[in-house]
């Protein structure tokens, strides 16, 4: 648990397009540097393709007419089609030294819900491999657990990566609720256990879980058109370039 | 310990004078934080950087981190091994694991860093 409690913002859910989220995402990164936490869930629009920073374009070639972004965080490539996607920005002080130490919180939190929602979850106990014979060999995130992502039947169903910067980072993360045809090697959540619950109920259960897991008191907000103006800015000269997206 | 004939910055780069340049890496503390690291872009030799500003980026366990400048000059080397390797700043964080080899736009005595000893008290409890 983080030592003091503090206030997170909470944003509302909302679907986005992958250059959108990103922007988004990136907002809330500038606002944690400036001494802002927030927190957000986001669905897709449409099946999105997202890369890792420093992963290759041409990882992206085995899901040919995917919308493709690249993230400003780390990690192996996702498909994104039937999940929920959280992005939690916390100022430096807030956060724990070891890259890994939110990333399991925030994960245990996440499992912990699970478990209440009668979803039996484990978790990677070291980095590992899910062999999975006919897909893209080390290219998908979900299929290269980390230590702490959450396991449901054996299969990672969420995973998360940041970006730090001088003053505060940016993690965000997706849970994976149904398998995509794009990406059928992956199962999601709802695949194994059907449980009754829609993405904006789970989303809104989220948002207590997570703040309580991290001694974090929500406050209800919205975007400023401050912020949806630098988002756009971010699309269109990074996130919606080509420059940013090929570029490796 | 971190060497005392260092200087330090705040975001856990280190600089060493080496007669008219300046080498810079990053702090054990810094890589013992990032641990696994698998990815490290540095400026090109002939680069300007500017000191409080980023210079490069590190990832590791899917974290991405910026590398930012201890001081503002013209980069003059950057180290080679590490494009093969990133793990060498881990191993070696203070020799083979060296980030650029920086001359400096003003000689002077780096009085913005910090002694080792400063930096050893910025990062003790964390």
């Amino acid at each position: 648990m983080l030592a003091q409690e503090k206030t997170l913002r909470l944003l509302p859910l909302e679907v986005n397009f992958g250059q959108q989220a990103m922007a988004l995402d990136e907002v809330l990164l500038e606002k944690a540097a400036q001494g802002q936490a927030s927190l957000r869930f986001y669905q897709w629009a449409s099946p999105t393709v997202s890369l890792g920073y420093f992963q290759p374009f041409d990882a992206s070639f085995y899901f040919k007419g995917l919308e493709v972004v690249r993230r400003p965080t780390g990690g192996d490539l996702l498909i994104h089609h039937h999940e929920l996607t959280y992005a939690l920005a916390l100022p430096e002080e807030m956060v724990p030294q070891k890259v890994e130490e939110l990333a399991c919180m925030v994960h245990r939190a996440i499992a912990s819900l699970l478990e209440k929602l009668g979803v039996p979850t484990g978790c990677q106990s070291a980095k590992g491999k899910l062999e999975m014979p006919a897909a893209p060999e080390g290219v998908l995130c979900f299929l290269h657990p980390a230590a702490g992502d959450v396991l449901v039947n054996g299969c990672k169903v969420v995973g998360s990566a940041q970006r730090r910067r001088q003053g505060g980072l940016v993690q965000h993360g997706s849970v994976l609720l149904n398998s995509s045809s794009h990406a059928p090697w992956l199962k999601g959540v709802l695949d194994f256990y059907p449980i009754h619950v829609s993405t904006a109920e789970l989303a809104k259960l989220l948002s207590a879980e997570i703040p309580l897991a991290l001694n974090l008191i929500t406050k209800v907000d919205s975007w400023t058109q401050t912020e949806l103006d630098r988002a756009a800015y971010l699309v269109e000269c990074r996130y919606g370039s080509a420059d940013w997206t090929n570029r490796r | 310990m971190n060497p005392k004939d260092l200087k330090y910055a705040k975001t856990h780069e280190w600089v060493r004078a080496e007669g008219d340049t300046l080498l810079v890496g990053l702090t054990r503390f810094a890589v013992d934080q990032l641990t696994d690291v698998t990815y490290i872009e540095l400026p090109k030799a002939g680069a300007k950087v500017k000191a409080g500003e980023g210079m490069g980026e590190i990832e590791s366990v899917k974290a991405v981190s910026d590398i930012y400048a201890p001081v503002s000059g013209e980069v003059v080397a950057v180290n080679g091994a590490l494009a093969a390797d990133a793990s060498l700043v881990s191993r070696d964080p203070y020799g083979d694991g060296w980030l650029v080899r920086v001359r400096p736009d003003a000689v002077g005595p780096l009085d913005h860093l910090m002694a080792a000893e400063d930096y050893s008290k910025q990062t003790e409890g964390q």
